[in-house]
């Protein structure tokens, strides 16, 4: 796009504006391609979401994830945001080369809720419940952060499956967390969106679980695994 | 002169807005180009060249949309090929903006245009350089994503960079000031440094790529 040339940013911010109706964003959603894009706080999306949407929270390293998860640049998108923060989080997809967002749900996710629609939650433990009643050598857990953070220190028995590989996962009941919330709840919304029901998703992420009494591995200082 | 460094942490990216004596120069801008245009607004001055010191991967520039606004010239390294109107400059040519000049030293490797902009304040001297993903603080711009388009290998491109280092970066003054591209957190690059800014000198001693005792062991 740098090499080619862009189409103008008013443009992609007055195409992006377009405020739907909770009606008219489920007849969008229901009649075309475009993927809902969910971008509150993890700690709201969780308690009710847009069935099929996908949670990236723009108080997180927004941009990159959507860049990471979102593998076409051209793929249209609706939008669920806190309201007022449209034209921020248009501008902020637009700086990575997402121009088609298509409007947003006017009043936000409560307008969705008052209008009697049909919403989704997302099965959540916060880690000292996880940790008081998970037996968790006999669960199955898996971190999403980064291999080097795994590295560094992981709950003993987990599995390493970083957020950016989401493609393949397992049948069987299985506890996820990244290190504080973030990047787990994407990976929750994303499953979710494809049908996987058979997860809890760690609250606190590995933050809180340190704290906890479960068995971590020693920790070795990130900066020694390092890889890329 | 003034320079601003304008840091977005999201993307951990950089970018520069100069005024010297009426006239004004921004470096690789970001897509939206408002804040930009509200800062020529507010300091009265004319936007008279956009330099990208490399066509960036990893974000949208706002070059394109900033050149229709304000009528400035986009300036890219030597080699460069773009699909809309701008200056492809040549190694060592100078662009005057105001009582300061930009001298375009062409530092391949990251990629095959990737040029790092020497400022050379009013009174002559070396004064900064924004080295795009050239240098960073504590590490360099990865050899390894411009195969394809350069039609090289990674050590060839390596290679490139490492002579890039040696021949354009090293021979400069050691208080010249290091204003790169991008920060920690950023995909273009490992060990990078959480500052934004530096000397010349404190990378010659600290940041690795610059202390490899020959081409050989500076390869990926």
């Amino acid at each position: 796009m740098n090499k080619q040339g862009y189409e103008a940013f008013d443009l992609v911010l007055n195409k992006g504006m377009k405020a739907l109706s909770p009606d008219e964003f489920e007849t969008f959603a229901e009649n075309t391609e475009a993927l809902i894009l969910d971008t509150r706080e993890h700690s709201d999306f969780y308690l009710g979401f847009i069935p099929q949407s996908i949670n990236i929270g723009i108080s997180g390293d927004f941009a990159p994830w959507v860049g990471a998860m979102i593998v076409d640049v051209n793929h249209p998108i609706i939008l669920v945001a806190e309201p007022g923060k449209e034209e921020e989080i248009i501008t902020r997809l637009s700086r990575v080369g997402f121009d088609h967002v298509l409007g947003y749900l006017a009043g936000g996710f409560n307008a969705w809720m008052n209008a009697g629609k049909e919403a989704d939650t997302i099965d959540r433990i916060h880690a000292d419940a996880f940790a008081e009643n998970v037996d968790t050598k006999k669960e199955t857990i898996i971190d999403i952060r980064k291999e080097s953070e795994y590295k560094a220190e992981h709950i003993e028995n987990a599995f390493s499956k970083p957020l950016a590989y989401i493609n393949e996962w397992i049948k069987d009941h299985f506890y996820i967390h990244c290190a504080g919330g973030y990047r787990s709840m994407i990976a929750a919304s994303i499953l979710q969106a494809r049908g996987y029901r058979n997860f809890t998703e760690i609250s606190g992420g590995f933050n809180a679980i340190r704290n906890t009494g479960i068995p971590v591995s020693n920790f070795i200082c990130q900066s020694k695994v390092m890889s890329i | 002169m003034k320079i601003e460094q304008i840091y977005t942490g999201c993307l951990a990216q950089g970018a520069y807005y100069i005024t010297s004596n009426g006239e004004a120069a921004i470096i690789d801008p970001l897509r939206e180009v408002q804040p930009y245009l509200a800062r020529l607004e507010k300091d009265k001055v004319q936007l008279k060249y956009i330099f990208e010191t490399h066509f960036h991967a990893d974000f949208v520039s706002g070059h394109v949309d900033l050149s229709k606004k304000t009528g400035a010239s986009i300036v890219f390294g030597p080699t460069a090929v773009a699909g809309y109107d701008c200056i492809t400059a040549k190694d060592n040519e100078i662009f005057i903006i105001g009582d300061i000049a930009i001298k375009v030293l062409h530092t391949p490797g990251h990629t095959m245009e990737s040029s790092t902009f020497l400022l050379i304040d009013e009174k002559g001297k070396d004064y900064c350089i924004f080295s795009g993903d050239t240098l960073f603080l504590g590490d360099v711009g990865r050899p390894d994503l411009a195969q394809k388009a350069a039609n090289l290998t990674k050590e060839e491109l390596a290679g490139l960079l490492y002579d890039s280092l040696m021949n354009k970066i090293m021979p400069l003054a050691d208080d010249v000031i290091v204003y790169p591209a991008h920060g920690a957190g950023s995909e273009c690059g490992k060990n990078m440094m959480k500052e934004t800014v530096d000397s010349l000198g404190n990378q010659k001693k600290m940041n690795y790529a610059l202390n490899q005792p020959n081409r050989d062991s500076f390869m990926p």
